[in-house]
């Protein structure tokens, strides 16, 4: 392991009414992938933005390259070769990549006009050396494939020389065999002597690329740990502060009856081709399979958001088919959906708005409304879920991703449909709100609803479900009772979409 | 309640910034004009402002979705010459008023269905064109004079000291006031402006909510163009236009969100009232028509700059 | 072979505005054989010339997802000041090119409103509107105001190899916005003005500062507009332009661009106006009433806006 690059020493940063960084130190060496961890709102973005240039710390110094520092802002940091790969999107739709990876440095002819021939050439070098020059550099980045543009997002990083790079959550969007690839250019760009800075919550992942871990909790470092010198139960452990040695519950299913039956299902689109299943009331069922595989399609279809082609839905033996959400709620299917920013929640509006939002007309059969059940309601979940709000008419944008989560789960407990359908209820969450929707879903299906999880982390698919069905390519590739699982067998259902020998 | 609740109540409401800006334009005006500051001329305020708060009210159900109708200026005008037209021809002020409302339902309608699949800013200023040569069409490029007592009188006559027009533009602001903050279907309206994906997402049948406001605005937009004829006992295919805009400018001073989601009929109500009182000043003060523009728009200019950065500090209060 | 196949993809990637634009075309030359002279679409490429223009500012507005309606204003003002200055004894040309600086002011005034005072384009520019079209009639004191010259008929009548001025105008001004959206740092910002604000930030840009920039080289481009315009109507018409604000968004619209995501371009604008400027113009030159032409030329746009739409929602599929 090479020299310290950057020594972040005693950094304070005061926000008004919380310090969300206490005292924290922090350092990183040359070809090291150092993994920041800890709970939404433990500090890990602040310590981040902070090292960026994006924040100021109050107290406290960084020490970089040998020599105190002090940035004005990203772009002072990335100057002097600190760069971000964001966890959200930041490149420009309609540009393509060399005009993304040159924003605002463009290279200029003699007359002042964009140089394109060299930003292209340069940038198709970078890619080159990413091993993506299969990335057509001509098209508008919006055309490309998430995975292409995430490629597109670190060749920018790149383009600056770093000699730090911080990234934030970049595998959450990515499939599993994108992610390899990610993690084969983290490594290369170690072997060069880069610094890097990992922000994540999969745990998984760590071994795979991550040589230190450093925990945050509240705004404090707990510890900075040798990535072979701590179990994932320790870490989590340190991460929530409390002892986590039964992470999943499951409890004994006591009922049999069929609740959902799905035969031969298909989407119009060709996502979704001849899906069976069968849910049992109080029943959990995985769903697993790699990103694209058809999992949220298939929930959506069932859901009645995408347009079903043929095959037939059954629940509680009665043939039905839901052609909008509204009619799949009237029949007692819900779905907690994947993306909790844009489709689960309205994130202006507030808690109380957000957990009625599917239950007006239920609650209120008489067309108007009553503000003070709305409310009375809404406190009833913020307490039955522990939503951690000064108040019930909050606008939602102000919650941290597990309480938002917790609201769009009181939502549908709201309405209280018969069958739910949880598509990837974990992610992006803290580990301390993860065990308590986990709870949750037990005990949902210990009153007797039938559950379907969608997941793309395989300890938690493997520690909540009672059987699970794996899908690829559009299809179930098999059907796992609890007691066949096991990493390798689903893997290669996800992977091959059958079992090898 | 006590005095300070209620003022903590009225500084916390969503109006508060526009009810400033009212209540700054009744002091400069009552100083500036020394007859703005009587009964009559009040009464004459409100008289004014009803046509434009009848259009408003029935807008302010389209924006909250985040959607926008730049035609109900030329569907008003466009009912309008209908109506006049159909009572020309003999027919019952009753059944001719129906046939316009059902019209502007009609309007709604069609506006609805293309913000389906357009945006509705471009879908409803291509539709107010065609609504606009309509106008045209039905008056043959003339105007109409004359009409019926038992009409004119919906927009001429008087209850008491009070205009009829008044009283209607109560009633249909009360009704839409009452539909968006104390029903489901108002409920509806706010939940598909703030995100109109998760609303799908939550079950609500987003076709049947953008449709309805549509309508609701159609129709309102229908009623407001009959008062328009009745008041001035004529029927011209422009006299419609000039309210399209100031529409969307009543509503926006008041406080509603063009990106949906926020907003109400109160500050429509005072926006409309705002854009009312500036020309009745004017006027009073003898400034000519054409030069008004300059005061309404830096009025406009004004109103909405501050309105929005007091919302913006006041929400990063809030975040901090 | 491979070229058919050539030819189908470059048909596909054309907005669908072009084949409507051919079968308008061709409709009116069914209804007159008369249409199809040369003559007449010189016409219509001069009588459009301010709008085309207009379409490109706004074009560049549209991509940062923002809508300029005081565009109307910009040229109804310039035509006034331009007349007024020479009225009170400023040389026609000087007073054109005050008029013009003057524009660029208002540009720069509106892009202020947006950008630093966080307003909505929308009702931003519709209180800009208002205030200059006020201000243009309360010059002129609600009338027309002349100036004699023949600077204007010069300028509008002559040609340059063949190609009248007017139109030469529309071609520097459209390269001029071409260049300027694909091939300088202010087009890259315009398109993630629209597409990504954030990805701007994080790349330092001052982005309250480039898109005062885009308000005020819209305003530039409204000025020449109205130069055009005063050079057609050889006086200050203080209404003028009035309804061009919304044309030339619909004209960018059609054209391809898109509020959202920073997406299309200033030629496809070039198609949007032509099909407003050739419905206006055909249903005169095939004789249709005065009275039906307006709902009739609606109808088109708002037909032309339809299948715009259809068209692109099946090829996204």
């Amino acid at each position: 392991m090479g020299k310290t690059i950057l020594t972040a020493k005693h950094i304070t940063k005061l926000f008004p009414g919380m310090k969300a960084l206490d005292d924290v130190d922090f350092d990183l060496q040359e070809g090291e992938v150092h993994i920041l961890v800890g709970e939404n709102g433990a500090g890990k973005s602040t310590l981040s933005k902070c090292i960026l240039g994006a924040y100021q710390a109050e107290e406290g110094e960084i020490i970089y390259q040998g020599e105190p520092v002090k940035f004005s802002g990203t772009k002072d940091a990335l100057a002097r070769g600190i760069a971000a790969v964001y966890q959200e999107n930041s490149l420009v739709p309609y540009l393509n990549a060399a005009q993304n990876i040159f924003l605002n440095r463009e290279y200029r002819t003699a007359a002042g006009l964009l140089d394109s021939k060299r930003m292209e050439k340069e940038a198709k070098d970078l890619l080159v050396s990413l091993n993506c020059d299969y990335i057509n550099i001509k098209k508008p980045v919006k055309m490309l494939s998430t995975a292409e543009q995430q490629m597109v997002e670190i060749a920018k990083a790149l383009s600056f020389k770093p000699k730090i790079i911080v990234f934030d959550e970049p595998t959450s969007s990515l499939s599993d065999r994108e992610v390899e690839s990610l993690f084969e250019q983290i490594h290369r760009m170690k072997a060069e002597g880069i610094g890097i800075i990992y922000v994540s919550h999969r745990m998984q992942e760590f071994p795979l690329i991550g040589d230190r871990i450093t925990v945050l909790r509240d705004g404090r470092k707990i510890r900075t740990v040798g990535i072979n010198d701590c179990t994932n139960e320790e870490l989590v452990n340190m991460m929530v502060g409390r002892d986590v040695s039964q992470v999943y519950v499951r409890s004994e299913n006591p009922y049999k009856e069929e609740a959902l039956r799905v035969d031969n299902l298909y989407d119009r689109s060709g996502r979704v081709q001849g899906v069976s299943m069968v849910v049992h009331k109080g029943e959990i069922v995985g769903l697993a399979g790699l990103v694209g595989a058809g999992r949220t399609e298939t929930a959506e279809t069932i859901f009645g958001i995408r347009p079903m082609a043929s095959g037939e839905i059954y629940v509680y033996g009665k043939k039905v088919q839901p052609k909008n959400p509204k009619q799949a709620a009237k029949i007692g299917i819900g779905l907690v959906s994947e993306d909790r920013k844009t489709q689960g929640l309205a994130l202006r509006q507030s808690i109380a708005e957000n957990i009625e939002a599917v239950s007006w007309e239920k609650d209120f059969p008489g067309f108007f409304v009553s503000g003070r059940k709305v409310e009375e309601r809404a406190l009833k979940y913020k307490d039955n879920l522990r939503i951690m709000t000064t108040s019930v008419r909050k606008a939602c944008q102000y919650l941290s991703g597990g309480n938002q989560q917790k609201v769009v789960l009181g939502k549908w407990l709201n309405y209280d449909p018969d069958i739910l359908i949880f598509d990837e209820p974990t992610r992006g969450i803290d580990v301390g709100a993860k065990m308590e929707i986990y709870a949750l879903m037990d005990k949902l299906a210990t009153e007797g609803k039938a559950i379907i999880m969608i997941s793309s982390e395989l300890p938690e698919i493997i520690g909540m479900t009672d059987c699970m069905y794996v899908m690829h390519e559009g299809r179930i590739s098999g059907k796992l009772d609890r007691s066949e699982y096991s990493q390798e067998r689903i893997g290669q259902l996800m992977m091959i979409g059958q079992e090898g020998e | 309640m006590n005095a300070k609740g209620l003022f903590q109540r009225i500084r916390e409401s969503k109006v508060y910034y526009s009810l400033i800006g009212l209540i700054a334009l009744l002091i400069i005006s009552s100083v500036a004009a020394p007859n703005f500051l009587s009964l009559n001329n009040f009464i004459t305020i409100f008289r004014q402002a009803s046509i434009l708060l009848i259009l408003s009210a029935g807008l302010t159900a389209v924006l909250v979705t985040g959607n926008m109708d730049l035609s109900v200026g030329a569907t008003a005008g466009l009912i309008g010459c209908i109506v006049a037209q159909l009572i020309k021809t003999g027919m019952n002020v009753a059944v001719a008023t129906l046939i316009g409302l059902m019209i502007g339902a009609l309007v709604g309608v069609c506006n609805g269905l293309l913000a389906g699949i357009l945006p509705g800013f471009v879908a409803t200023y291509a539709t107010n064109w065609v609504m606009t040569g309509l106008g045209i069409v039905v008056m043959h490029g003339q105007v109409i004079y004359d009409l019926p007592p038992s009409f004119t009188q919906l927009g001429v006559g008087y209850i008491g000291p009070i205009p009829n027009l008044v009283i209607f533009a109560t009633i249909v602001v009360v009704i839409i006031y009452i539909l968006m903050s104390m029903t489901t279907f108002g409920r509806h309206l706010y939940q598909y402006g703030a995100n109109p994906l998760a609303a799908r997402y939550a079950a609500v049948s987003v076709r049947t909510v953008m449709l309805s406001a549509y309508i609701l605005c159609g129709i309102c937009a229908g009623f407001a163009g009959m008062l328009m004829t009745a008041r001035l006992n004529a029927a011209d295919a422009a006299m419609g236009s000039a309210y399209g805009m100031q529409t969307v400018a009543a509503a926006v001073v008041g406080g509603t969100s063009l990106a949906g989601g926020e907003g109400g009929i109160l500050g429509t109500v005072i926006g409309a009232l705002i854009l009312t009182i500036i020309v009745n000043v004017m006027n009073l003060l003898g400034i000519p028509s054409y030069a008004q523009g300059l005061v309404v728009g830096a009025v406009i200019i004004g109103m909405v700059l501050f309105d929005i950065n007091s919302r913006i500090r006041r929400e990063k209060k809030l975040d901090a | 072979m491979m070229s058919e196949n050539k030819v189908l993809n470059a048909l596909k990637k054309m907005p669908p505005v072009v084949f409507m634009l051919i079968a308008l075309i061709i409709l009116f030359s069914v209804l007159n054989p008369n249409y199809f002279a040369v003559n007449n679409f010189r016409n219509v490429f001069i009588q459009c010339a301010p709008l085309m223009v207009l379409g490109f500012a706004q074009t560049l507005v549209v991509l940062t997802g923002g809508t300029n309606l005081s565009m109307n204003a910009v040229v109804n003002i310039v035509t006034v000041l331009a007349v007024f200055m020479a009225l009170k004894g400023v040389p026609l040309v000087l007073a054109m090119v005050i008029a013009v600086v003057a524009a660029v002011g208002i540009g720069i005034f509106t892009g202020v409103l947006i950008a630093k005072g966080h307003m909505p384009a929308f009702i931003a520019t519709y209180g800009v509107q208002n205030v200059f079209n006020a201000l243009a009639l309360t010059i002129t004191g609600g009338a027309s105001i002349y100036y004699n010259s023949d600077l204007y008929h010069k300028v509008y009548s002559s040609s340059l190899l063949f190609i009248p001025a007017p139109v030469c105008v529309v071609i520097v001004m459209f390269i001029f916005t071409w260049i300027l959206l694909n091939k300088s740092k202010l087009g890259m910002q315009i398109r993630a003005l629209g597409g990504n604000r954030e990805a701007l930030k994080l790349a330092g840009v001052n982005v309250v500062r480039s898109e005062i920039t885009v308000y005020a080289v819209a305003g530039f481009l409204g000025g020449i507009a109205g130069l055009l315009t005063l050079c057609r109507v050889e006086s200050g018409q203080p209404i003028v332009a009035n309804g061009w604000e919304f044309q030339s968004v619909a004209a960018a619209i059609l054209g391809g661009s898109s509020f959202k995501e920073g997406k299309g371009g200033v030629t496809g604008t070039i198609f949007g106006v032509l099909l407003i400027q050739i419905a206006q113009n055909g249903l005169n030159v095939i004789g249709v009433q005065a009275i039906y032409q307006s709902v009739l030329v609606g109808s088109i746009v708002l037909a032309a806006i339809i299948i715009d739409a259809v068209v692109r929602m099946r090829r996204r599929d």
